[in-house]
């Protein structure tokens, strides 16, 4: 299964009379976390929208059964309803019988069942998206779609926040969305960046110099704070600039 | 106590400066009491008859509470029937404005002769007036649930009716409320508009009453009944939306 991939094809995805993405095929490597690069406005957040089949658009899947579960950059979470009910959302709105334990490993897991009777606005921003993790990882999805999941937080707590889901999702498949240089180095496994407009996913592996100075627009570098990951992840940089 | 009366220290010089107002018109104008009675007249009228008004104001404010509440039930139903088969909206739409656009309580000695003389007519002239701002806001309030939660919707793959129990009401409540609200305003006025066409009991009835009579101190002192028992009715909203919304905003 290492080397499986999920496929999508996808007609010509326009928005408001201009086309945002080509018709294209995109392959997402299973279990690895794939990071989805490109500039403002280049259609990544279309993409996921497209591959949830929130807008019209997706052909064709590998594999049509698969579970996919998203998590947009703002937490969602219901302010009527408790941490613990919020966790559990996806089995109330299904109608689904659910099983209160897993609910609550979840929650010890991301450390909040002191606060599972509270509610969201109780809670402060950072905790409010440890739920919204939660809640996604709840849902046992086969495709986990993160659109800039912690960027509402601060840098600190944005870490601490990846570094939650990083063990948490281990062997996954997760699609992020960043904009944080940092954050695309530590995390990605696998890059795909859009570029164009209509955009082209083009995969990390064919990754060209004009296109990695695209990626680094994005968020410059800051020195001191790229040697250590330089350091730390020589791979990813030797793919980057190959 | 402090909690529970935070404007006292606001309404009391308030209360204070119109009285003092009052009697100062009376004391220049040389008003005689059976046109403009001074404020201690009604005081002293409401304490000589408040058996009577309190009566008729209990009357009427059971007519204004059970018809909101039955407006109400009725209003939330219809926006839901309203939003689960959207393409009724077209055809109930100028039913609702008709019934809004009429003013109900004309419609009361036609209720007389139909239901007889009991709270049964003017419950439901409130009824009719509170039913359209009830229903209209609620389905404003169920028609504007955010986009994010109906995605979130969709990707969990959850159904139409769990979405409307656990999100959409609790989303529209808002606009429930502010349809209750403006209804609230509207029932006092709209009840003693119906005592004036015709009834039996009620404090527009005993208004009218007093005024025929020329006791205009009992008119006063009815007259602040009506004003207080709106407060009373807008705080009692106040209590329900601070219970039904408990999250801040």
């Amino acid at each position: 299964m290492t080397s499986a991939v999920y496929s999508f094809s996808f007609n010509e995805i326009g928005y408001q009379g201009v086309p945002v993405l080509a018709a294209q095929a995109i392959s997402i490597p299973v279990a690895k976390w794939t990071c989805l690069v490109g500039p403002s406005g280049g259609g990544k957040t279309t993409l996921l929208k497209a591959i949830l089949r929130l807008i019209p658009g997706l052909q064709q899947t590998s594999f049509p059964q698969a579970k996919i579960s998203y998590m947009p950059h703002h937490d969602l979470l219901l302010p009527w309803k408790t941490v613990l009910e919020n966790v559990l959302l996806g089995f109330y709105l299904r109608g689904q019988d659910f099983c209160q334990q897993q609910a609550e490993d979840v929650l010890k897991a991301v450390g909040l069942m002191a606060e599972r009777h509270r509610y969201p606005y109780q809670l402060s921003t950072g905790m409010r998206q440890r739920v919204a993790l939660a809640r996604t990882l709840l849902e046992k999805a086969d495709l986990i779609l993160m659109d800039e999941p912690f960027s509402a937080v601060d840098v600190k707590t944005r870490q601490q926040l990846y570094e939650l889901a990083v063990t948490q999702l281990k062997g996954r498949t997760v699609v992020f969305v960043s904009h944080d240089w940092g954050d695309i180095v530590c995390l990605a496994e696998h890059l795909i960046a859009l570029k164009g407009q209509p955009a082209v996913c083009q995969s990390l592996h064919n990754l060209s110099y004009e296109f990695a100075q695209t990626l680094q627009q994005i968020k410059p570098p800051r020195l001191g704070y790229q040697k250590h990951l330089w350091d730390q992840t020589p791979g990813v940089w030797a793919t980057l600039y190959a | 106590m402090r909690n529970f009366y935070p404007l006292w220290g606001q309404k009391i010089p308030i209360i204070a400066g119109i009285v003092a107002t009052w009697y100062l018109i009376i004391l220049v104008t040389k008003i005689p009491p059976y046109i403009l009675p001074t404020p201690l007249q009604v005081v002293k009228a409401f304490y000589s008859h408040y058996p009577l008004i309190l009566w008729h104001a209990a009357l009427t404010f059971s007519q204004i509470g059970f018809g909101l509440i039955i407006a109400s039930i009725l209003g939330i139903l219809m926006a839901l029937l309203l939003d689960r088969y959207q393409e009724m909206q077209e055809w109930l739409r100028p039913v609702l404005l008709i019934l809004q656009a009429m003013p109900s309580f004309i419609l009361m000695p036609l209720l007389l002769i139909w239901f007889g003389f009991g709270i049964g007519p003017k419950m439901i002239v409130v009824c009719l007036s509170a039913f359209f701002p009830v229903t209209i806001c609620f389905l404003d309030g169920l028609k504007r649930t955010p986009v994010e939660w109906q995605e979130l919707t969709t990707v969990m793959q959850g159904t139409p009716w769990q979405a409307l129990k656990m999100i959409r009401i609790p989303a529209a409540l808002p606009g429930l409320l502010s349809g209750l609200r403006l209804a609230a305003i509207h029932a006092p006025l709209t009840v003693l508009a119906a005592d004036w066409n015709g009834a039996s009991h009620g404090l527009g009835y005993l208004i009218m009453l007093c005024h025929g009579r020329l006791q205009i101190d009992l008119m006063f002192a009815c007259l602040f009944c009506t004003v207080f028992l709106t407060f009373i009715l807008t705080r009692l909203i106040q209590r329900l939306e601070a219970h039904l919304i408990f999250w801040p905003a």
